[in-house]
Order: C-alpha cells, then structure tokens, then sequence
C-alpha cells in the first residue's frame, strides 16, 4: 500500500505522460486508491461507454520508475458525471480532476 | 498456482493464438475465427482488475483495447517509435481492429463471419467460400495488426 500523496505524484506522472501520448485527451480524473492508478480520460475520439466506463488495466513496470499499476478508462467529454464507473471506484465525487496543461 | 480470471483469460488468448497460428492449411474462415476469440480474450485479459473481478461478457473489446493501448508505456517501450509516430501506429491499426472485431457472430446473422452461413441477396454463402478479402493476412496492416498482439499477448502473465 502507497501513501495517497505518493499515490497522487505517481497519477500526476502517468497523466502527463497520457497527455503527451494522445494530445486529444481534453481532462484527467484521477480516482483515489492506494493499490493502483486509477484515471478516467476524457478523449472526444474515445469510443462511446455503454451502461459502464470500460476500464482497461496495465501492469507495473513502467520505464520511469514507477511501479504501481495502473487502470485507465477513455470517455467522451459528455459522458463526464454522467455514465457509471467501473466496479469499486466510487462515485464521480470521488474524482479529483488533475491539471496536467494543455497543448 | 491458483488460477484468476486474468491468468485464465491469459491462457486462452494464447492459446487461440497459438491454434490460430497453426491453422495455416485449413480453411481462410477458421483461421480468422481464431484470430478473432484470440483478439477479444487478449482485450478481455486487460480488462481483468487485480482483486480477480470478472470482466464484463460484452463482446467489442478489441477495438477499445487497442485505443487505450496508445496509453500503454510497456507496449510503447516494445516500439521504437516517438510518441507521435506510435499514436499514428496505433490509430493506424483501428481500422483493421474493426474488421476483426466485426467477425463476432453476434447481432446481426446475415453478415459475412468465419463461423456460420448467412443469406445475402437471395443466396446462401457459407465461411468456408467467402474470400473475406479485407482481411487477407499477406498486408502491410494485418502484418502490423499480427505483430502487435504477439506483443501485447507476452505482456500477459
């Protein structure tokens, strides 16, 4: 188990890096937990989410040192608030939106 | 070891993966029937969340996973590639994602797929004479398409 400080540079970390990945990407939130990264993505090209945000899960292992897995899930920006997470996460109070710049 | 939904999900994708590999000599249909329960069960391995959930039974997986694989930082370390290129390479494999995807009998019945005759105009055509000509193994972008869930495939446990 992660300090959640420790949880939120790490997520920070794998954010930045998503947004350099898929300039697209309009919004991060991130959803606390100590075992694992836990982002949802706000990309307008993302396919659209039926009943449930579709959370895909990547292991540890990362090139730049970080090692905590992570789940990253891609949504459209009107699904925002709107469409049910994932098993376990929470609800969208939960979130806490992470800047991580525009380009 | 005792099995999880994501070690089972695992071995099932490689598995297919392995059949449709040696599936060379059969007919066209049965080699992209495998192809195709290979892909889905790849995307459903990474659906599997570590406290052992089930992921959902939802076919339409694939396409979805190969998206968020753009994300990925252990499959982008397989490639090398700038980050830009490596999008480019990943939005490049969606189209054909789609095609493979699409094979699922589900849904519609009267639609070209590798496992059951359907109806078009009037005549009955079943998988084994369709040439599924869009999805012809020899190309560029199947080539790219192949290569890549062998990567991804080995980053499974």
């Amino acid at each position: 188990m992660v300090a959640m400080e420790k949880m939120h540079d790490i997520a920070m970390s794998v954010a930045k890096d998503n947004k350099e990945s898929e300039p697209n990407i309009q919004r991060i939130f991130w959803f606390p937990h100590t075992e694992e990264v836990r982002l949802v993505e706000v990309d307008p090209e993302a396919l659209p989410s039926d009943s449930r945000i579709v959370a895909f899960h990547f292991g540890p292992g990362f090139a730049d040192g970080v090692s905590i897995p992570s789940a990253i899930a891609l949504i459209r920006p009107q699904e925002v608030g709107v469409v049910a997470l994932p098993e376990g996460w929470g609800s969208w109070e939960d979130a806490k939106e992470l800047q991580v710049g525009t380009n | 070891m005792v099995e999880t939904w994501l070690t089972a999900f695992a071995k099932q994708a490689k598995s297919d993966w392995d059949v449709f590999r040696a599936l060379g000599t059969f007919r066209f249909c049965h080699q992209l029937h495998y192809l195709q329960m290979a892909t889905e069960k790849l995307a459903k391995a990474f659906l599997c969340v570590l406290d052992g959930q089930r992921p959902e039974g939802r076919h339409g997986a694939f396409v979805r996973f190969i998206q968020h694989s753009k994300l990925h930082r252990q499959v982008q370390g397989k490639y090398s590639m700038s980050r830009d290129q490596f999008r480019a390479f990943i939005d490049g494999l969606l189209p054909t994602a789609k095609l493979i995807e699409e094979l699922a009998p589900a849904g519609d019945r009267d639609k070209p797929n590798p496992e059951y005759p359907w109806e078009h105009g009037g005549a009955v055509i079943s998988p084994l004479t369709y040439s599924f000509a869009t999805l012809q193994l020899g190309t560029p972008k199947m080539t790219k398409l192949l290569q890549f869930v062998g990567v991804c495939l080995d980053l499974l446990p």
